[in-house]
Formats: structure tokens, C-alpha cells, sequence
């Protein structure tokens, strides 16, 4: 059994501190695959962030992937790892992009995988944030769907909802995020 | 908000959604959300976020699905792919690895192998390739290494098989051989002719690059052959939206010798000048040893701005980049050229060589070489010190490029382009030489004096013309500088995003000069109002055109005095925006006046006396005075025969203008013959693009409309209105004229079927003409008119209708007839009849008032409003209300059978029975012709009759009437309970008047049996 499978069945436990665990070891996965990338490939070249999860995936619980259920528990991590990436990524490109200046600063993880616009992604997360604070199964949804790829079929079944209520469920929170992001914009 | 707020909003959200249209989303909200407003509103709020939402968050951060590309396996030597075996790695590219390869039959050779990354479509590009391969079989030239042969690896990889060309790239052997300038020269030419060659077969290369351009030397000579031809077009997918992010670098590499037109996204139809352009860039590097944008900076930032440098910024000439590179900070670099000291360069390709470079690097392609073979013999000139055919940009030529540059933000079509270059030429060039032209003219006139003046005087007026002189060109120092400004005003990066229209520039321009801008140079001031006013004129706007043509005339007034040519003319325009306004009195006036003060100073035979008479001419047009237009168009066209030649745009338009007027006036044989040939010249002399080569088909078309050639009609109106809509723009209002009468051609040859796109595109003009911030009362009319009214159904909308009539409405006050009368029928529509019988009403008064409007039809529809608001049961009328309709009843009128009956109502109530009766076989005669005989309307009006002659005292037709149509009308089953009690209760009161009591209280009977009835089962 790999440490990741043992961390997984302790989450279905219900042991709080090895949510935390499978999240770090998911985030760190995403981080090592992305600065590998970095390495390896020519200026340049850019990573699918959904790939990136995918290749995670098949190296941390690969051959024994333990059925759906485990899975579900890796995707579930890995959508908050790579948000956690993306947007710490993204609130550093704006920090520069805002607060100027050409320091020099070290390579990044996220630069390898080619974001929207920064502010607007830092705009999604934090309406994503609030959406959560009210209904965190539509916000995991979201999460899936965007930052880990998964198909709406899949993200329902990690969820633990039929295909029929997740698509509900995205049309509703994509727009509801949609409206929210206007709504910021109008506030200014 | 709770969890259970949003489920149930989601819940509602998605019900909602569910519904299918708009209305019913809306019906069902108000249904279930009649005690939670707030939810209503929240979920109407997410249903109108929904229509935009577009694919946000469709896709997740990503970029190329590129990552997994690593040596494959089968690419190590020794490996066999399909004939051939791999011996070596050559290089990589950008998009795939290139090897030596070893081909064994049909014959042995040594060729090159490139496969191409993975992540391509294999299949399609094999497809692409196959496509091509004739072409690209047809090609021999000594300086194109020709491809032989493609597939697929066994991973699926594609691979194209080229002739091996053993030498290196082009940039590399100039700069190792340290070829001066000359040689450089001379070894570019042979690359244009390979690619003329290509060309000449229908090869375009694409990706031409010093990568791509190999040198070997041969026999002491260097030999370039250009390699990779057709492999470009087959792994190139097209730069959609989508794909241009995604594949962008990965398969074109370095963007430095992408062309405008492949990077502009929109602009997929890549033709042969990109090449010339790629050829450009070439010459460029091999003569400054730089691209013209430094390859550094183009990685270092986005896509987005990759392709807006590409498409919108000038490099700096050759001779400024050595320039530049001489300087110390650049050298570090190491971009420096190796062939000379770049100061010394620098003069060298300053001038001709420059402009050779500029011209194949056009932004605008068709301002490019045409050719490869051109680009080359441009070359050859230089090198032979012959006059080179790439010249210097004039001033006309930078606004025209600084408006190419910015025409996706200054969204017009390119004639309205045309005229702001025209009015900017006008205002700098144009003047100069007309007022030079003019200065001439007074010299030869006072030659003779002059002659005889004395040497002193001589010299104080070569003084005066001097100062002169130096006046004019600082007047138009100003005005250029002026209007720089005006133009870079709307440099995208400083407007950020806003919506920058024309009308924008324009308007800030206008600003500015109010400003003070040219508070010590009138004549500057004159000169841009004038070109503004003629600019805001071209795009229909002509408010904003008068108030800057008269302040250029008054300027111009106070200066030159009313009689100079420059405040006529400014006159003459004033007078065609009067016109265009349909102030048509106004303008006639003014244009007399102006015509006779030219023909007084200018002459009678002056092109301006004769573009003011045309002018008067058209303005005459206006209220119809067709027979005194005709007679000016005649004498003016045989001016301009006589002095510049039918040839000559104005001319041209003079033989236009003179056929439609034949044509207005009913002359059909007289005007096709001129409008034939008008447009024939108007197609030769002003192009088949020009907007008046437009109107001349749109004349021809209503002529032949006119003759009841309704399907040829159609075809110019179509060829018209296609015309406009791309040249115009579908906003300028003169494209509304040919969209009209297509539509009305349409409708009279019963061409519903078509009629759909057009009637969209009228309800998309005007729906963008209602929706600006400035919209008309009439604009906001006829677009609730068309919504309400126009004969697609499913185009039509009430709800929307109705708020634009009842702003109209805001506007005018209830002042417009036809406003009113729309804001009743939209009430109608919207299903709230008493606001629709006030404001018909209402309509119906002010038409009293006098004005061309059909009473009768007023009268009518206010009547049908009256009965859908009362149902059947019209007794409710008061007596009053009756009378006052009998008394309008007085004009006579038939149209609407529910009319008629109002009026034998009215007459009914008065005790007229026999107008009654009257009026109700008027009625039934109506019905008997538009319904069929068992309908119950027919059935309902017997009765009514049946009435009308009980009251004549005729009592056994009328008993034998109304009991027949009792009968039919209780056996109908559309027929309500309301209209059969009536029917009862006329039979009651034929009783009472025939005074038979047991009759009258059996009918009674049955009449409160059936309402006893109806209450009580509910049928």
C-alpha cells in the first residue's frame, strides 16, 4: 500500500488531519511535475494544467488506483491543489504586473502552465470563494470541472451526485460565478 | 444566503431555464415567485447573466496539450521509416525533428526526413499534404529543394521527405562569409525568383525564414534553395481563435517573420504576399543582422500583443536600426552586423534600400510588391543605381496607414475611411494646390499690369507672395500636426478597452478645437472643421456636420469676405446637409445664392459653380420638382462634356442624377438608356466598390422596378444593398435605401420564403439605431413598428416593442399620430386593452387635427379595441359614447365589419331601425364574403337584423329571423353563452313589442334556465 492510498483511507476515517496531508502531498506532486516540466522543456513551451493533474494522478496511485473511490479523493485534492497553484501564480503575476518594478524573481511553477489573465483568475477564485462559503457542492464542482478537467460525468461521481444534477449544477454555478464577476466589475 | 437560499434559487433558476422562451420563463417566475420578489428578481438577474455566459469556465487554464512530446523511439538511427532509413539527426525545429535519411528505391539517394511533432492531426495533415503534392510535383526551380514524399510514422507522427540540401542558412553563410552589402544583394534575388516561382505553380510557402533558405556553394558559387515549401500549408492548421493560442509557437516558431495577414486572426485567406512580406524581413535581417522586431522581445510578451506589434507597429527603417546599433547600448547585444560599420550601413541602405524593405513589409498587403519578381527587380534597380519603384510615404499615405492600423478599433467601413482621408487631404494637400492653383490663375491675370509695374513693385509683391507662402505652410504645419494628434488620440493603448468609434475621434477632435486649439491660426481652424464637417457628413451624421461647416464658413467670412471661394463652398456644403435633412426650402435657397456668387467670381463653367448646381438640382428633387432638376442636370452634364469629358467623376454623376430624374418623372424609355451607361462609367471611373456606383444600381433597379421587372429589380437591390452594408456599414443610413426596396421587391413577387435574413438584418439596424443613447423618437418608432408589424412571426416582439414606443412617446409627447397609434396596437399586442383603447383614442383626436391620416382605419381599429375590451356585449356602450360614433359615422365608411356593427348599435339605441337595418345587411354582406355561411358571426348578425326589422314593426320575418338564428346560434359551439343570451333577449324584446306575453315569459324562462345553466355546470 503507498502512502498515498494508506493517507486516503485514513481521510475516509474521517481523520481531518489527513485531508491536509493528501492535499500537501497532491500540491507538492503538481509542484515537482510542473518545475520538472520547466526544466525539461524549451522556453516556451507551456503545460496543460489538466494534463499536469492526470500525470500526478497516474504516478501517485498509478497500478493501484484502489477503484473510483480512492480517485475521487485524489481529484478532490488535486482540484484544490492545482486552484492553490494557479491562483498563487496568478497573485504573483499581478503583484508584478501592478506593483511594476523588473526584479528579478525565481522560476516560477506556474509559469509553466499559461494562465487567463491573472486578476480575472484572482476574480474567479475569490467568487468562487464566496460561492463555497454557501454551498461548498457546487463550488467542488466547480473546482473539478476547471481546475482538475474533469468531464461532468466525472466531477458528479466524486461528488456523489447523478450526471443530471451535476450539469444543473454547473450551468448554475458558472453562471451564478459569471454574474458575480460583472457584478464586482460594475461595483468596480 | 444560506444553502438553502441558493438550492432554491438554483432550483428556480434551472425550472426556469427549462421554459423555452423568454415570455414563458417569464410567466412561470412571476407564477411561482408571486410572494418573493426578491428571489424573482435574483433568478431573472441569473437568467439574463446566462445569456452571456458564453463557455466561461468551459476551459480550464491550460494551454498546449504539447507536455508529453519527447524523443520518440522511432526516431533513432538505424530506424526505418516506410523507404527510408534514418542515418542522422540533423536538427529540430520548431515543429518536428529533421534527419539525413537513406531512400533505397526506386533509387538510392540521400534524403532529408522530417517528422513533424505530435499533437498535429496526422490524417489531416497527410490530406493537406496530398492536396498540394501536385502543385508542389510541378515545381523545378535550381533554388527550391523540392519535396518528395509524406506519410506516417508508425506512432502516427507525420513526415514529409525533401530533397537533401547540404549547406547552412542563409543568415549564417552571409555572416561567416562576411559578404559586404552588395553580395547580400545578389543573394536574395534568386531566393524572390524560387518564390515567384512557387507562386507562378499556386505555392505558397508560408514559413519563409532564413531557417528555411539553405546555402551550399557549388563550384565557388553560393547557391540558397528554399526548403519546407508545401509543408507549411499542410501542418499549418488555420489560426482560428481557438487554435491561434494554442499552437501558435508550437508550430510557427519564431513569430518574427509572420506576416500581418497570418497573424491576424480574422484574416485566414493568406495569400501570395505573404510571402513578399516574409521576403521583406529576410532583407531586412540580411542587411542590419536584426529582425525587424527583435526576436527577445517578441518571447517575452503575450500572443495578444505578439500580434498586435505584428499587425500594428512600424518597425524602425534599416538605416535607423544601424543607427541605433551603432550606439553603445545596443552593442551588447550581439546582434551586430559583421559585414560593415554600421554607421557606414546605415547611409548605405538609408533611402532606396529603406523603402524596398518598407514596401515589402506592408502592413496592408495590397500595398506590398505584388510579386516576388517585383521585389527583385526592385533590387536589381538599386544595385544598377536606377530609380527604385518603393518610394518615401507621403502624408496621405501615413494617414492612411495610421487608419489601417486602427480599423479594427475605429469599427467604420473603409469608404467612411476614404472620406475622413479625403476631408484630411482636403484640409492639407488639397488646399495647398487650390489655393496655389488659384494664386496662379490671379498671376496670369495680372501678368500685363505686372509687366509694366516697376522693378520696386515687382519685388514688394514677390515680398507679399513670400510671406504668402510662408503663412500657408505654417497653416498647414497646424493643421498636420493638428491632426497627428487628432489620430493618435485613438492609439488603442491609450483608450484602453473603450469602444473607440469614429464618431469618438471625431468628437474629441471637435473638442479639442473648441479648446482653443487654433485660437491664433483661423485659417488652420477652417480648413480641419471643413474636413471634420465633410467627415461626420460621410457617416450620416449631420448634425455634428453643420455646426463644423458653419463654423469653418464664418471663420472663412470674417476673413476672405462672403464672395471668397472657400466661404462658397462652404456653403454649398451647408446647403447639401440642409438637403440630406430634408430641409429642402433652406437649401434651395442658399444654393441659388451660392450659384449665382459663383458664376459671378468663378465663372460660369467652374467645377465648383457646377458641383452647387448640381447640388440645387438634387435639392429640387426633394419636394419633387423632378422637370426643373432634369433641365439642370441637362445643361450642367453638357458643361462638363464639353470642358473635363464624360469620363470624369462628375460627370459621371451628372449622367446618373439625369436618369433618375427621367425616371422620377415617368420618362422610362428616356432614363433606362442613361442609367444603363451611368452605371457602366460609374463602374469604370469610380469602381465597382464606390457607394455612388451603389446608387446607380439601387436607380437602375427601381426603374426596372418601375417597369415591373420586379425580379431584376431585386437582383441590383441585392447586389446594392450588399454593396452598402460592406462599404457603408449596415449603420449609415443611405444603406437603408437598397435593404426597403429588396424588401418591398420581395414582398411583391409573395418572396416570403427570402425575406427572413433581410428583415433581420432592417431589425438588427435598427435595433442598433434605438439602442444608442441618442436614439430618435422616429428610430425607436420604426423599430417598435417593425416588431410589432413585420411579416415574419417569429421576428416579431410586442414586449419589446412596447417600452421603445413608450419612450418614442416620452420624447414626442403625445404628439405623433403614428407614435400614439403604435403605442395602442403595442398595448394590444401586450394584452392590456384599456391602455390600448385610451391611446387610440388619443390617436384618433390628434388625427382630427388634420394631416394625411386614414380616419376610417383609425376609427376601425379603436372599434375592434372596443370589442375585445368589452367582449360582444357593446350594450354596455353608453348612449353617448354611441352617438359620438354614429356622428363620425357621418364619413362613410365600410372596412370593418365589427364597425358596422357599432354603428347599427349606435342607430339601434337612437330608434333608427331602419338605418339599422341598413347598416347590418352592409354587414352581413361583408361577413357572408369573408366567413363561411354556418359561421356563427353570420348567425349573430341575422339575429341582429332580425332586431333591427322587429323594430320596423315587421314583426313575422323578424320573429322568423331571429328564431332561425337562435337556433343555429345555440347548436354553434364557438358560440358563447353571452351571445346566445343576446339572442334571447332580442327575441324577449320582439315578444314585448309584438305584445305576446306567454312568449316573453317562456323565452324568460329560457333565459334565466341558461344562465342558471352556465353558472351552474360550467360548459
Amino acid at each position: 500500500m503507498s502512502d498515498i492510498t494508506r493517507i486516503i483511507s485514513e481521510v475516509k476515517k474521517g481523520d481531518s488531519r489527513a485531508t491536509d496531508r493528501l492535499l500537501a502531498m497532491v500540491y507538492d506532486e503538481l509542484r515537482t511535475l510542473a518545475a520538472r516540466k520547466i526544466a525539461n522543456e524549451k522556453p516556451g513551451h507551456t503545460l496543460q494544467a489538466t494534463a499536469l493533474v492526470h500525470e500526478a494522478y497516474l504516478r501517485l496511485l498509478g497500478s493501484e488506483a484502489g477503484g473510483w473511490d480512492n480517485s475521487a479523493y485524489f481529484f478532490s485534492a488535486a482540484a484544490e491543489a492545482m486552484r492553490r497553484i494557479l491562483v498563487e501564480s496568478a497573485r504573483r503575476k499581478a503583484r508584478l504586473k501592478h506593483g511594476g518594478g523588473l526584479k528579478k524573481r525565481e522560476v516560477d511553477e506556474g509559469d509553466a502552465i499559461t494562465l487567463p489573465d491573472p486578476d480575472n483568475l484572482i476574480a474567479v477564485d475569490e467568487a468562487l470563494e464566496r460561492l463555497a462559503r454557501e454551498d461548498e457542492v457546487k463550488a467542488d464542482l466547480v473546482k473539478l470541472r476547471y481546475f482538475a478537467g474533469l468531464t461532468i460525468e466525472q466531477a458528479g461521481r466524486v461528488l456523489g451526485i447523478s450526471r443530471a444534477t451535476a450539469a444543473r449544477y454547473w450551468t448554475f454555478a458558472r453562471t451564478w460565478l459569471f454574474n458575480e464577476l460583472n457584478r464586482d466589475e460594475e461595483r468596480g | 444566503m444560506s444553502k438553502k437560499e441558493l438550492d432554491k434559487l438554483e432550483n428556480l433558476f434551472s425550472s426556469a431555464l427549462a421554459r423555452e422562451t423568454p415570455a414563458d420563463r417569464m410567466a412561470f417566475l412571476d407564477r411561482v415567485c408571486q410572494d418573493d420578489p426578491d428571489s424573482r428578481d435574483r433568478v431573472m438577474e441569473l437568467l439574463e447573466a446566462h445569456d452571456r455566459v458564453g463557455s466561461f469556465l468551459e476551459t480550464p487554464p491550460v494551454d498546449t496539450g504539447a507536455v508529453m512530446a519527447s524523443p520518440e523511439m522511432d526516431e533513432a538511427p538505424g530506424t526505418r521509416i516506410g523507404r527510408y532509413k534514418i542515418l542522422q539527426k540533423l536538427g529540430e525545429g520548431g515543429f518536428g525533428t529533421v534527419h539525413m535519411a537513406e531512400q533505397e528505391e526506386p533509387v538510392q539517394r540521400k534524403v532529408a526526413l522530417k517528422i513533424i511533432k505530435l499533437g498535429m492531426d496526422t490524417k489531416q495533415v497527410i490530406a493537406r499534404f496530398e492536396v498540394e503534392q501536385q502543385a508542389l510535383a510541378m515545381m523545378d526551380h535550381p533554388n527550391i529543394a523540392r519535396v518528395l514524399d509524406a506519410g506516417a510514422t508508425k506512432t502516427g507522427r507525420p513526415y514529409f521527405v525533401m530533397e537533401l540540401v547540404k549547406g547552412i542558412t542563409i543568415t549564417d553563410y552571409c555572416n561567416q562569409n562576411r559578404l559586404p552589402l552588395r553580395e547580400r544583394l545578389e543573394l536574395i534575388q534568386p531566393v524572390c525568383h524560387a518564390v515567384q516561382h512557387a507562386h507562378q505553380k499556386g505555392i505558397i510557402h508560408r514559413d519563409l525564414k532564413p531557417n528555411n533558405v539553405l546555402v551550399s556553394v557549388h563550384e565557388d558559387m553560393p547557391v540558397p534553395k528554399v526548403i519546407d515549401f508545401g509543408i507549411a500549408k499542410a501542418t499549418n492548421q488555420r489560426l482560428t481563435e481557438k487554435t491561434f493560442y494554442t499552437e501558435f509557437r508550437q508550430f510557427l516558431g519564431t513569430p518574427e517573420y509572420m506576416s500581418p495577414d497570418q497573424a491576424d486572426v480574422s484574416g485566414l485567406d493568406m495569400d501570395t504576399r505573404t510571402d513578399i512580406y516574409s521576403l521583406g524581413v529576410l532583407l531586412y535581417e540580411l542587411l542590419t543582422g536584426t529582425t525587424p522586431f527583435h526576436a527577445a522581445s517578441l518571447r517575452e510578451t503575450s500572443l495578444e500583443e505578439i500580434r498586435r506589434i505584428i499587425r500594428e507597429v512600424e518597425p524602425p527603417r534599416m538605416s535607423q536600426r544601424l543607427q541605433s546599433l551603432s550606439t553603445a547600448k545596443e552593442k551588447h547585444d550581439g546582434a551586430m552586423p559583421v559585414h560593415g560599420d554600421p554607421q557606414t550601413l546605415s547611409r548605405q541602405v538609408r533611402g532606396d534600400l529603406d523603402w524596398i524593405a518598407m514596401k515589402a513589409m506592408e502592413k496592408d498587403r495590397t500595398r506590398r510588391y505584388a510579386t516576388a519578381k517585383d521585389l527583385a527587380d526592385d533590387i536589381e534597380r538599386f544595385l544598377r543605381h536606377e530609380p527604385v519603384q518603393a518610394g518615401p510615404p507621403g502624408m496621405a499615405y501615413k494617414f492612411t496607414k495610421f487608419v489601417r492600423r486602427h480599423r479594427a478599433a475605429v469599427a467604420v467601413g473603409s469608404i467612411v475611411v476614404a472620406a475622413l482621408l479625403a476631408g484630411l487631404s482636403l484640409a492639407t494637400k488639397g488646399l495647398v494646390e487650390s489655393n496655389k492653383a488659384q494664386a496662379v490663375l490671379e498671376v496670369g491675370r495680372n501678368a500685363a499690369e505686372e509687366a509694366r509695374a516697376s522693378e520696386e513693385k515687382q519685388r514688394a509683391l514677390a515680398e507679399a507672395k513670400a510671406a504668402e507662402a510662408g503663412r500657408e505652410a505654417a497653416r498647414c504645419r497646424t493643421v498636420s500636426r493638428f491632426l497627428e494628434e487628432m489620430l493618435r488620440s485613438v492609439d488603442p493603448n491609450k483608450i484602453q478597452g473603450r469602444e473607440v468609434s469614429m464618431r469618438y475621434v471625431l468628437d474629441e477632435a471637435v473638442k479639442k478645437i473648441e479648446a482653443g486649439g487654433f485660437s491664433d491660426q483661423p485659417e488652420a481652424e477652417a480648413s480641419v472643421r471643413l474636413a471634420l464637417g465633410e467627415t461626420y457628413r460621410t457617416l450620416g451624421l449631420y448634425d455634428a456636420a453643420e455646426g463644423n461647416v458653419r463654423a469653418a464658413r464664418s471663420i472663412w467670412c470674417q476673413l476672405f469676405g462672403e464672395e471668397h471661394r472657400d466661404t462658397l463652398r462652404a456653403d454649398r456644403i451647408l446647403a447639401g446637409l440642409l438637403r440630406h435633412e430634408s430641409r429642402f426650402a433652406e437649401a434651395e435657397i442658399l444654393l441659388r445664392k451660392t450659384a449665382d456668387t459663383q458664376r459671378r467670381v468663378l465663372g460660369e463653367e467652374n467645377p465648383e459653380t457646377l458641383i452647387t448646381q448640381t447640388e440645387l438640382a438634387l435639392a429640387l428633387w426633394g419636394p419633387g420638382r423632378y422637370e426643373e432638376a432634369e433641365d439642370l442636370h441637362r445643361k450642367i452634364l453638357e458643361i462638363q462634356r464639353r470642358t473635363i469629358g464624360e469620363n470624369d467623376a462628375a460627370a459621371v454623376k451628372s449622367l446618373a442624377y439625369l436618369g433618375e430624374a427621367c425616371r422620377a418623372l415617368g420618362k422610362t424609355d428616356e432614363a433606362e438608356p442613361l442609367l444603363r451607361r451611368a452605371l457602366e462609367l460609374c463602374r469604370q471611373v469610380l469602381g465597382d466598390d464606390h457607394p455612388f456606383t451603389g446608387s446607380a444600381m439601387n436607380n437602375l433597379g427601381r426603374l426596372l422596378e418601375d417597369q415591373g421587372q420586379d425580379q431584376q429589380a431585386e437582383k441590383y437591390y441585392r447586389r446594392t444593398y450588399e454593396l452598402d452594408k460592406r462599404v457603408l456599414g449596415p449603420d449609415h443610413p443611405d444603406t437603408e435605401i437598397p435593404l426597403n426596396n429588396l424588401l418591398r421587391v420581395l414582398r411583391s413577387q409573395g418572396k416570403t420564403g427570402e425575406i427572413r435574413p433581410f428583415l433581420a438584418d432592417r431589425l438588427a439596424g435598427l435595433k442598433r439605431a434605438a439602442e444608442r443613447p441618442d436614439a430618435t423618437a422616429l428610430v425607436l418608432h420604426a423599430y417598435a413598428w417593425e416588431l410589432l408589424h413585420c411579416e415574419v412571426g417569429e421576428l416579431q416582439d410586442p414586449d419589446e416593442a412596447l417600452p421603445l414606443v413608450q419612450r418614442a412617446v416620452e420624447l414626442r409627447g403625445y404628439s405623433d399620430v403614428g407614435i400614439v397609434e403604435t403605442l395602442a396596437f403595442a398595448y394590444q399586442r401586450t394584452d392590456r386593452i384599456d391602455m390600448a383603447v385610451e391611446n387610440q383614442r388619443r390617436a384618433i383626436a390628434l388625427a382630427r387635427d388634420g394631416g394625411p391620416y386614414d380616419l376610417e382605419k383609425m376609427q376601425s381599429r379603436l372599434d375592434d379595441l372596443l370589442l375585445d375590451q368589452r367582449g360582444v356585449a357593446v350594450v354596455d356602450l353608453s348612449w353617448q359614447d354611441l352617438m359620438s360614433n354614429v356622428s363620425r359615422a357621418l364619413v362613410p365608411y365600410t372596412t370593418s365589419d365589427t364597425s358596422l356593427i357599432l354603428k347599427s348599435e349606435a342607430l339601434m339605441a337612437a330608434e333608427r331601425f331602419e338605418e339599422a337595418e341598413e347598416v347590418l345587411r352592409g354587414c352581413m354582406a361583408l361577413r357572408r364574403k369573408n366567413l363561411f355561411e354556418g359561421h356563427w358571426l353570420i348567425a349573430e348578425t341575422t339575429s341582429r337584423l332580425g332586431s333591427a326589422i322587429a323594430g320596423q314593426g315587421r314583426f313575422d320575418t323578424a320573429e322568423s329571423m331571429l328564431l332561425d338564428a337562435h337556433d343555429a346560434l345555440e347548436k354553434n359551439r364557438l358560440a358563447t353563452r353571452q351571445i346566445k343570451n343576446l339572442s334571447i333577449k332580442r327575441i324577449i324584446g320582439l315578444y314585448e313589442a309584438w305584445e305576446k306575453p306567454d312568449a316573453v315569459s317562456r323565452w324568460k324562462e329560457q333565459l334565466h334556465d341558461s344562465d342558471g345553466n352556465a353558472n351552474g355546470t360550467e360548459e
